[in-house]
């Protein structure tokens, strides 16, 4: 499994963790991962084991964020590689997501 | 030439002797008488003898100073003839140097003057330069595109680009999303045409009993036994047919799944190809950012320089306004020379007319030359000094400012 979801202790924020390429390859596992907890929970997205993304990723991300409501969706990118972040930067995420 | 007279000639104690011999002659007589006339006589004669021997050696004496004199007033006229020569040739050579001076000061006044102006012409060219590259128009119109804006217009296609690319992205992802929602659906007719096969097999069997039932009967359930076969037939169509469903769902899944891939191959561009677009611009407009800055550094330069050589310039103007001095010098050694000269002139009047009764006159005349051209030169130097101290103090003032003044 290259997307593990794990859910805080108190229930309020779901972390979904990405190993290797983030891509194609994980569309159903990702979409899984935040349509079985729904709206309601703070996400984030963890990218420190991701390796590579490519424009589904970011086709999934905003998927994600338009199943939680759009501009009410709350949404965390951690952990970016440089790379990475500046692939989120040029396709101006920073102002959809809160990347750090 | 003294006359000579009788104290002249004899001197006072022969005098005395001889008048109280002649005295003691008249009164004595005889032979005492003679002897003291005859002495008288003789000492007189001697004295007289003695006196014209001396006034012979003075005139003699006077005679060679004479010469001696005519000598010195000879050499005095070569060497002031000589020195007239060298002062004229002087006085020749002074205002040759003089026009040399101010034909050189005017070509090199005119040369500064000009580079003055090319120093004004480069500043402006500076300044456009320094203009053009800041991207401001200095034309009303604004067709001129610069480097930044053109950088910034290709950043933004870029950015438009990048949009593109990840609306379609979520637009095709959002594709597969339904797609697998369709293959759920599909899955879970699997499941039901699974249900149907049962049913099918179910009936099948059911038909199998009732035409055993119906041979067990005899010839009373021969009418049961062609239902019987006829509802197995049923089934076996119906079993039929399921599969053919279950075959055409299969094929239809396997077409979603290709419909998936394809999908999945438009959600799935390389953001590589963008990402060094992105930072291709970004160089850009940081070399062009650090050219600006050297470009703008070396306009910057370039117009202190030109102000530097401007000041240089200016320098090297009112540098030739001291050459103005030299001229004026030139001027004022003209007036001394010419006054030595006229010195020498009279000096040789005088020479001509020495020994002779006009003597005095020349010598009071040449005195006063002497005066006048002593008077000349010293106004001269004060002169000088003060236009010299005048020329200074306008160079310290003119320092600080730009406009040359002319003194």
């Amino acid at each position: 499994m290259s997307i593990d979801s794990r859910l805080s202790s108190d229930g309020k924020t779901l972390t979904i963790g990405v190993r290797g390429r983030f891509d194609f390859s994980v569309v159903n596992e990702f979409r899984g991962a935040y349509e079985a907890k729904g709206k309601g929970v703070h996400y984030v997205i963890d990218l420190k084991q991701a390796e590579h993304i490519d424009s589904s990723a970011l086709g999934m991300l905003l998927n994600m964020r338009s199943f939680l409501g759009g501009d009410e969706a709350n949404i965390q990118i951690i952990h970016c590689a440089p790379g990475i972040r500046k692939i989120l930067e040029i396709s101006r995420f920073d102002k959809k997501f809160q990347i750090s | 030439m003294s006359n000579l007279g009788l104290r002249n000639v004899l001197s006072p104690p022969v005098l005395a002797i001889s008048t109280i011999l002649l005295l003691a002659g008249w009164w004595l007589d005889g032979v005492w008488a003679k002897a003291a006339m005859t002495a008288a006589s003789v000492i007189v004669v001697l004295d007289v003898m003695r006196r014209l021997r001396e006034q012979t050696v003075i005139l003699q004496r006077r005679q060679a100073d004479e010469e001696a004199r005519r000598l010195d007033v000879g050499v005095l006229k070569e060497v002031g003839g000589l020195s007239g020569d060298r002062l004229r040739q002087a006085t020749m050579q002074l205002s040759e140097l003089k026009s040399t001076i101010t034909d050189n000061i005017e070509l090199l006044g005119k040369a500064f003057f000009a580079l003055s102006a090319k120093t004004h012409e480069q500043n402006d060219l500076a300044s456009e330069i320094f203009t053009k590259v800041k991207g401001k128009h200095s034309d009303a119109d604004g067709d001129t595109l610069t480097i930044e804006e053109f950088a910034k217009s290709l950043d933004k296609v870029i950015g438009t680009y990048v949009e593109l690319l990840i609306n379609v992205s979520e637009k095709s992802v959002n594709a597969v999303h339904r797609i697998e929602d369709m293959v759920g659906h599909i899955d879970q007719m699997f499941g039901m045409l699974g249900n149907i096969q049962e049913i099918a097999d179910q009936t099948d069997l059911l038909a199998l009993n009732a035409a055993i039932e119906a041979a067990r009967a005899g010839e009373a359930g021969r009418g049961f036994a062609v239902v019987a076969d006829e509802v197995r037939r049923l089934s076996r169509s119906s079993s039929e047919l399921n599969t053919q469903i279950k075959e055409k769902a299969n094929q239809t899944k396997v077409a979603i799944g290709k419909v998936r891939a394809i999908v999945g191959d438009v959600a799935s561009l390389d953001m590589k190809e963008a990402l060094n677009a992105r930072s291709f611009i970004d160089q850009m407009l940081d070399s062009m950012s650090e050219l600006n800055a050297e470009v703008n550094q070396s306009v910057l330069d370039m117009k202190h320089l030109t102000s530097e050589i401007k000041q240089s310039v200016d320098m090297s103007v009112r540098g030739l306004q001291f050459g103005d001095i030299a001229v004026q010098s030139c001027e004022m050694l003209e007036d001394s020379l010419r006054g030595v000269v006229e010195v020498q002139h009279d000096l040789n009047d005088l020479l001509n007319v020495a020994g002779t009764s006009s003597a005095q006159a020349a010598q009071t005349n040449l005195l006063s030359r002497v005066g006048q051209v002593r008077q000349a030169a010293a106004d001269s130097a004060n002169r000088i000094s003060a236009s010299v101290a005048k020329a200074k103090s306008a160079d310290a003032s003119q320092a600080a400012e730009d406009d040359i003044e002319l003194f």
